[in-house]
């Protein structure tokens, strides 16, 4: 049975998307936020947003806009995860998270049968799982990642650090690893990494490839946030944090950063999603809110509208980024729910053709 | 029922060029009811009708254009149409604007020539949200591991060809293409050149063996068009020498060779760069098996996509802006490095004369293709004026006045005087690229063709011309008016489906499931994915 709510009052969900489709329409500056959902379910988000002439955002962009941002300034490489289990013979994993960003992740692209040399670069988490499983994992701390990774590409072009000599002695033997590999690969979570570290990583591997081959295998955050940017990319040219104000698309991270917009008053009205994982809008301040959401979210306030979602991939086939390919990936339901909470998809379409039809 | 009356009907493919009437029913053309009574009648007085246009190698979609969108920010600023004025347009690059500015021109058909087969549902996807036009996809084999075993294992012709029907099955493709072929593999073992009979490291397999097992297969498979191949050394001076060995290899059986302006260098000269276009004119010339398509350079900046990650490595240097990035793939992967051709430029003033020169000595317009392998030599909006180029050779002059003498030093062009007619044109750009695709109703205005319909009204400036059509049907419904697009309809995408056995299917996926921990359905383009209805149209294969 589907769950709607209406000030906080069970509706029936027709009249749900109908008081949805009145609070989004009148608002000035709408917001479409959160944005966990399948492909179908952005597509959908991306429609309204356009249509509102308000703004678009994902609750993880913070970690997506990273890579993306050091993508856009410097380029990067990278490789897809089969890739890394069939091919490579050294894997550094960057930084604390990457275990936290894809928990399968050590099984899937360096399972134990693989004979890839592990290193841990100020990654107590990997380092931790390969003792558990009792497998050789090289470390190095890294208190100052900036720093480290700067000194590394220092060290690769011969150049001199600043430093005590045993600092740079460790430098120089984890250098010469990374310049022996065949085919090595870092793995980072932008999650946990400062745009500085990816952008001087991203750099180390560029400098490793003028002798070896190196790659990249760079993780996000949660909620379908790679899938996320890649449908606004391909629909409008820019990834999430876009706005729809002028009539073009406009992209600017902070300008369309939905908590600030909500924070600041500028937006009157948002739109939050979020059909993977019960989750609360972050923003501290009230703003007329329709939730589109898990079963089982607790919000601060009751939504004007709250409307609850099935899980894409679980209760229903959805089309949602995988870490295990590397791309978009079509899943189908782990525990298909005959009870039929709506999809996304199905709940945003039908608020937009309510506006559409109302117009 | 929709009466076109009083156009010039330019149908090359029915031999046509007349003053007359066009009948629409519903999708399709039909021919002049007896009883004449439209519903509508549209004078079309003065103005040119042709077929919808069929474009047979454009990045339109997938992972490495959508890299190339979310790397360049500054290269969409304005999606809109340029002015008439401005020689270059910006590529559209959401999928909305590309099926938007590929209907305003006249186009109805488009081919995404590198479907990579991990990223088969990525693109389709992007297809889905490109309106208007309908789509196809070749899927990109050649660096595959699976593929590269058989091979080396010596599984023998039928094992290749069940494998490649389960990848077209599999990716929704309308045929194969190899991209250097062994290249990104040997790539990933850090080769850094890898020419027609270089050995991929671990396999002992040539490149050369791999473009002919492909041939080979498509040709048993009965998929209409044939190999689509992407040369090794592309854009090396020299390069001729390549293109030219490997159109030895084909034989006598059918050979696409993409963007073969990027191939047509000679190495001789001070500059040791310079035109051999008239060799492969020649080439093609001689050769009935081998078709080819251009990839004409015009001046401006633009984003070079591509699959053969040897080459775009090896590009990284040119990037302009200086940023670039790669991605190797399960089998194929991707570059995406951004260039700037300027006139100024001997080498890229030779490139923009080569691809002309190809256009105008190879003889047949049903074997050379109009692309400029979108975006890599242009965005698809710079074709208008490659048309009117193409049609005018006083304005060749003009632009030829401009460029570099020394540059076209090595060229024939200035001695050109050929001009191409609309007849040539609707032959290059529409009943050709059907015949080459494997698709018996497009490209021509037929009765029982699909009612893809350009309308053009003449005007002095070709480029203005073919730049806004005066009205466009897809499919029978009229989406352009005036150059404006009116009407957002979805197209769909086309597909062959050559059968696949069981045990095909089962090996194909242990294989993917022991090598990459990956189950290969996780690459499939199941319907009820791609979110809009009957997203796929099957296109039959030939009987063998």
């Amino acid at each position: 049975m589907a769950e709607a709510f209406v000030e906080g009052r069970p509706a029936r969900i027709d009249a749900a998307v109908a008081a949805a489709a009145m609070l989004l329409a009148r608002a000035r500056q709408p917001v479409v936020a959160g944005l966990g959902a399948d492909i179908a379910g952005i597509r959908a988000g991306l429609r309204l947003a356009e249509r509102l002439g308000g703004a678009i955002d994902h609750m993880a962009a913070d970690s997506v806009l990273r890579n993306l941002s050091v993508m856009r300034d410097t380029g990067l490489m990278v490789v897809s995860p089969g890739e890394v289990r069939r091919h490579a013979d050294l894997i550094c994993f960057v930084g604390d998270g990457t275990l936290t960003a894809w928990p399968g992740m050590l099984q899937h692209i360096a399972p134990a049968a693989q004979r890839a040399t592990l290193v841990a670069l100020g990654a107590p988490d990997v380092a931790r799982a390969c003792a558990g499983e009792g497998r050789a994992v090289v470390q190095a701390d890294a208190d100052d990642m900036p720093g480290m990774l700067a000194g590394l590409r220092a060290r690769l072009a011969g150049r001199k650090v600043a430093g005590p000599p045993e600092q740079t002695a460790a430098l120089d033997q984890l250098s010469v690893r990374l310049r022996n590999a065949r085919y090595g690969v870092m793995v980072w979570s932008a999650e946990s990494l400062p745009e500085l570290a990816i952008e001087m990583l991203v750099g180390l591997i560029r400098d490793l490839n003028v002798a070896t081959r190196f790659t990249g295998l760079p993780l996000s955050g949660p909620d379908n946030s790679v899938g996320a940017a890649q449908a606004c990319g391909w629909l409008t040219g820019y990834p999430m944090c876009t706005g729809f104000g002028t009539g073009a698309p406009v992209h600017d991270p902070w300008a369309y950063d939905a908590v600030r917009m909500v924070d600041s008053g500028e937006a009157d009205a948002a739109l939050w999603i979020s059909a993977f994982r019960p989750v609360a809008p972050p923003w501290n301040t009230e703003v007329p809110l329709v939730a589109v959401a898990a079963p089982g979210t607790m919000f601060r306030r009751a939504p004007q509208v709250l409307i609850e979602v099935a899980i894409p991939g679980r209760d229903h086939d959805a089309v949602i980024y995988s870490n295990e390919t590397g791309a978009l990936a079509s899943v189908s339901a782990s525990a298909p729910s005959a009870a039929g909470l709506p999809t996304v998809e199905a709940v945003v379409s039908a608020i937009l053709n309510r506006i559409e039809a109302a117009a | 029922m929709i009466r076109l009356k009083g156009g010039r009907i330019i149908d090359p493919a029915n031999g046509r060029d007349e003053i007359g009437d066009l009948w629409i029913d519903d999708d399709r053309i039909i021919a002049p009811p007896p009883d004449a009574r439209a519903t509508e009648t549209v004078d079309l007085d003065g103005c040119i009708v042709m077929a919808g246009a069929i474009d047979i190698h454009t990045h339109v979609a997938g992972g490495n254009v959508n890299t190339a969108r979310l790397m360049l920010p500054q290269q969409h600023k304005a999606h809109a149409r340029r002015p008439a004025k401005t020689a270059l347009g910006q590529a559209g690059w959401s999928t909305v604007e590309t099926g938007c500015r590929y209907a305003e021109m006249g186009f109805t058909t488009v081919i995404e020539p590198a479907i990579v087969p991990s990223h088969a549902l990525h693109a389709h996807l992007e297809f889905a949200d490109i309106p208007i036009v309908d789509k196809a996809g070749l899927a990109v084999l050649g660096n595959d591991a699976y593929l590269l075993q058989l091979l080396r294992d010596g599984q023998g012709p039928n094992a290749v060809a069940d494998y490649v029907a389960y990848m077209l099955q599999a990716t929704k493709a309308l045929g194969v293409k190899c991209i250097n072929a062994g290249g990104a593999a040997a790539f990933k073992n850090n080769v850094r050149a890898f020419s027609l009979d270089d050995e991929v490291p671990g396999y002992g397999l040539t490149s050369r063996e791999i473009v002919l097992a492909l041939q080979q297969a498509v040709s048993a498979l009965g998929v209409p068009h044939p190999l689509h191949v992407h040369c090794n050394n592309l854009g090396l001076p020299g390069a001729v020498d390549t293109a030219i060995a490997t159109m030895d290899a084909a034989g006598d059986v059918p050979m696409h060779f993409a963007h073969i302006q990027f191939y047509s260098y000679g190495a001789e000269g001070k500059r040791r760069f310079t035109s051999a276009a008239a060799k492969i004119a020649e080439a093609v010339n001689v050769r009935k098996n081998v078709t080819v398509d251009v990839g004409q350079v015009m001046f401006g900046q633009t984003v070079t996509v591509s699959c053969d990650t040897i080459l775009q490595f090896g590009s990284r240097n040119s990037a302009r802006p200086r940023k670039w990035s790669l991605w190797d793939g399960i089998g194929d992967g991707g570059g995406v490095v951004p260039y700037t051709y300027k006139a100024t430029n001997a080498v890229n003033a030779l490139q923009w004369a080569i691809g002309l020169e190809l256009f105008l000595l190879i003889d047949d317009p049903w074997r050379v293709f109009f692309t400029t392998d979108h975006p890599n030599g242009a965005p698809f909006t710079a074709y208008p004026e490659i048309f009117a180029l193409l049609m005018d050779r006083t304005l060749r002059e003009e632009w030829m006045a401009r460029l570099p003498k020394a540059a076209l030093a090595s060229t024939t062009l200035p001695s050109i005087t050929r001009e191409y007619s609309l007849n040539e044109i609707a032959v290059m750009t529409r009943a050709a690229p059907a015949k080459l695709l494997g698709l018996p109703d497009r490209g021509h205005l037929g009765p029982g063709a699909l009612a893809d319909i350009a309308v053009y009204r003449p005007q002095s400036d070709r480029a203005a011309m073919f730049r806004a059509a005066e009205l466009v049907f897809k499919s029978g419904a009229l989406v352009v008016r005036r150059g404006d697009v009116i009407s957002q309809i979805a197209g769909r995408a086309l597909t062959v489906e050559p059968p696949v056995s069981r045990q095909t299917a089962a090996r194909v996926e242990r294989f993917y499931d022991d090598t990459f921990g990956l189950s290969a359905r996780l690459f499939a383009v199941p319907e009820h994915a791609v979110g809009t209805p009957e997203p796929f149209e099957s296109v039959p294969c030939l009987s063998t």
